[in-house]
């Protein structure tokens, strides 16, 4: 459990009620058919994700992280051992975890606008003067309250990822997944939306599973950074980040703590140097 | 869809074949009875009953190609006129476009009262449609053209005749390689469609005549011919523009 | 005429962009002075060339035998409805190509070669098999314009970015609100281009669906008049066509702006 999960109450969300992990993974692996066969793509993944909680996967590409964090948006199935989520196995995308997409442009809708790209999964299910506050509450927690009319291709990409992260808040998931959320976004730009992913995190207290490829974001972000390697992919080393929460562009990458997590993970991955 | 056609495709060939065999198949068995839907080898069988095939295939090629050659010396002039002029365009666009606009099965009554039943109308006809697509592709081409290349004509004091003869035509050769395409089976088909319509001569009056005569297997034979002539014309036009143009295949597909 | 299909969505057909200081009603010019300079030069008796205002006359006379609004009718209908018809049928089947890699690949060669074939080319043998009622002109003309609206659709159906359908999914959209609020509207410019095409072959289609099939539209009327020798008739159906042709393409232009609407101009 991390430092801030228990006793407050957030504004968007409150943490899962029950006491058990979000996510439990055991021995879970995935087959995916290939032009020539089938081919598995991860083998013997098995984690607990607690509530609250902020996990990274760092891996080389290739290694299976996108399918792992489609396994856990429920996007793709598992071919064996098993998958929960609140202590249900995840049985398809049904609102409690959702994904913010790297590819910002095509995960939005560019004939809606901003509001109607954030209303988009509570039409259904939300009356319109529900859906109405709930919108505003997400654009206003992500900043883009003035922007509601515009439509997203006329913004900057980090502003387009805003809108992508506040149509997840809207629909209150107990899991917000990222997918490189920041990946195409240069290097400004990510810094600020990571603050952003803090401040939201710290209000709304939904679990954050997240894949970067950037292990300093991972060090930054995450309670917990999970290696992935290997083809068929596997976790091969869990990093706690004990880093003291809020955490602050400038303070936290000084600590000696966070050069040593960024050392390990480096090691981990073999790309950070010599050990 | 091109690019799959290189690689084999044996699921999409044997679909092929199944739908001609259950055709054949509803057909033989009288599940369907249609009293003028003959079955495939009623068709194949029909090939060796068209009187004259070699002399109405080579009338409607050639009224093709001479209307297609018309069409692009035609429509490369009026393209030029278009493209580099600025008083053409500004009188003129407006009234092409509403030209352009009149579908050509309504022009053939016109041209018929004009020119009465002739291998020379059907070239007209066939021309004027296969003119457009040169001239639509030539004016876009230059006016693209015409403005990056300016400068360099400037820069390189040419004068206006020199700049149209070495900058502008040699650059357009893209978009009329393009416009070529649609053209050449823009002028196809309506051949033969004023065959049908306007001159008793070639696979088009064959058709109708097998219509007339009430022989549906005849016809279909007729419409596999035209479709291969077609399918050939375009894969060559094909193959000259990927020869040519980078790409530029792309911007051009569809058409009548 | 299918001839701007290079240039789907662009504002004037010519692919020129019309940057100038005078409206575009000046173009018309020259068109009005050749009608204009016809009217006052050609003789009264002109077989082939009678004036436009024999035109005119010559429609009125129709309008008063009660042949010439019945002719205008029957053909609109046949347009717009085969057009409706081969809108449905062209997105369903396109979807439904375009969205599996197997049923693509089952279907491509199938496809290309019917596609192959130059849509007149399909009319008199269509319709020799269902005849020359009313029913009959429709699905003649269905037949001939669905190719490129499916087509064009399962074009797009294959363009379509992967990240949009997991998206939809992830956000717990259901099947029928995924097709009706993602898949549709990210189509919506395949289908437009398919159909701008499928409505330039289908005016030729419906009138050489018309003569052909002996119907009672406007083909069939100018047909008649053409072989009766009655010149000022087919002038003025010319006419009537013509400015058919031209209402439609503006109307597709206004469509086409409308859809365009507040989507990336790239």
């Amino acid at each position: 459990m991390s430092d801030s999960a228990a006793g407050r109450q957030g504004t968007i969300d409150s943490p899962a009620t029950g006491s058990g992990p979000t996510y439990r993974l055991a021995g879970a692996s995935v087959v995916l058919p290939a032009t020539d066969g089938d081919r598995r793509i991860l083998t013997d993944i098995t984690f607990d994700v607690t509530p609250g909680e902020i996990v990274g996967i760092v891996g080389k590409s290739g290694t299976g992280k996108t399918t792992l964090l489609r396994v856990l948006g429920g996007l793709v199935g598992i071919s064996s051992g098993t998958a929960q989520l609140q202590g249900r196995p995840i049985d398809g995308p049904d609102g409690r975890a959702v994904t913010v997409f790297q590819d910002y442009a095509n995960a939005l809708l560019p004939w809606r606008t901003v509001e109607r790209n954030v209303g988009l999964p509570l039409e259904r299910t939300v009356p319109a003067a529900e859906r109405r506050e709930r919108i505003a509450e997400a654009l206003a927690l992500v900043g883009l309250s003035d922007y509601a009319r515009e439509h997203p291709w006329r913004l900057s990409g980090g502003m387009q990822q805003r809108v992508q992260i506040a149509r997840a808040l809207a629909m209150r998931p107990r899991v917000l997944l990222m997918d490189e959320p920041f990946g195409a976004l240069d290097a400004l730009t990510r810094a600020n939306l990571q603050d952003e992913v803090l401040r939201v995190h710290s209000r709304t207290q939904a679990t954050i599973v997240f894949i970067t490829h950037d292990i300093e974001e991972a060090a930054y972000l995450s309670d917990r950074v999970f290696v992935i390697s290997g083809t068929p992919g596997t976790i091969v080393d869990e990093v706690v980040c004990a880093l003291p929460r809020p955490r602050g562009q400038l303070t936290t990458r000084e600590l000696p703590e966070y050069l040593e997590i960024r050392r390990r993970l480096g090691v981990a991955l073999g790309a950070g140097g010599a050990p | 869809m091109r690019a799959k056609f290189r690689v084999l495709n044996p699921l999409g060939i044997s679909v092929a074949v199944a739908l001609v065999l259950v055709w054949q198949l509803l057909v033989s068995t009288q599940v369907i009875r249609l009293t003028y839907l003959p079955s495939p080898w009623a068709v194949v069988l029909a090939f060796g009953e068209l009187d004259g095939l070699a002399e109405n295939l080579a009338h409607t090629l050639l009224v093709a190609l001479v209307a297609f050659v018309a069409a692009m010396v035609i429509g490369m002039v009026l393209g030029l006129a278009v493209g580099l002029l600025t008083p053409v365009r500004t009188f003129g666009l407006a009234s092409l476009d509403v030209l352009r606009t009149v579908p050509v099965v309504a022009l053939m009554p016109v041209a018929l009262l004009i020119w009465g039943p002739s291998p020379q109308t059907e070239i007209i006809v066939a021309t004027y449609s296969a003119a457009w697509p040169i001239v639509v592709s030539v004016s876009g081409g230059v006016r693209a053209i015409h403005r990056q290349l300016r400068e360099v004509a400037r820069t390189l004091r040419l004068g206006r005749g020199e700049e149209v003869a070495k900058i502008v035509i040699p650059a357009t050769v893209p978009s009329v390689l393009v416009g070529a395409r649609l053209a050449l089976t823009t002028a196809l088909v309506i051949a033969i469609v004023a065959e049908m319509l306007v001159n008793p001569q070639g696979l088009g009056w064959s058709l109708v005549q097998a219509q007339s005569a009430l022989q549906p297997a005849q016809m279909w034979a007729y419409v596999i011919v035209i479709g291969v002539v077609s399918l050939l014309a375009n894969a060559l036009l094909v193959a000259v523009v990927d020869r040519f143009v980078p790409g530029g295949q792309k911007t051009s597909r569809g058409g009548l | 005429m299918a001839l701007d299909t290079a240039r789907p969505g662009t504002g004037s057909r010519l692919g020129v962009r019309r940057r100038r200081p005078l409206p575009g009603v000046v173009g018309l010019l020259p068109l009005l002075v050749l009608l204009g300079v016809w009217q006052v030069t050609a003789s009264n008796t002109s077989l082939s060339f009678p004036p436009p205002s024999k035109w005119l006359a010559a429609l009125r006379s129709m309008h008063e035998q009660a042949v010439l609004l019945p002719a205008i009718g029957v053909t609109i209908a046949t347009f717009a409805s085969s057009l409706l018809l081969a809108l449905l049928l062209g997105i369903v089947l396109g979807i439904v190509v375009g969205g599996s890699v197997p049923g693509r690949r089952a279907l491509t060669p199938t496809l290309e070669f019917i596609r192959a074939v130059p849509p007149p080319a399909l009319v008199p043998v269509v319709a020799v098999i269902l005849g020359t009622s009313m029913v009959a002109g429709v699905a003649i003309v269905v037949i001939a314009i669905v190719w490129p609206i499916l087509l064009s659709t399962a074009a797009g159906m294959r363009g379509l970015p992967p990240v949009r359908q997991d998206m939809a999914r992830s956000v717990g959209l259901t099947r029928a609100e995924r097709i009706r609020k993602v898949t549709l509207p990210s189509l919506v410019p395949a289908i437009f281009t398919g159909t701008r095409i499928a409505v330039s072959v289908s005016l030729v289609v419906t009138l050489l669906a018309d003569i052909l099939g002996s119907g009672h539209g406007v083909g069939q009327l100018i047909s008649e008049r053409q072989q009766s020798y009655d010149a000022a008739s087919v002038w003025g159906l010319l006419l009537v066509i013509g400015l058919f042709g031209c209402v439609l393409n503006a109307l597709l232009d206004v469509a086409g702006r409308l859809l365009d609407r507040g989507r990336p101009t790239t």
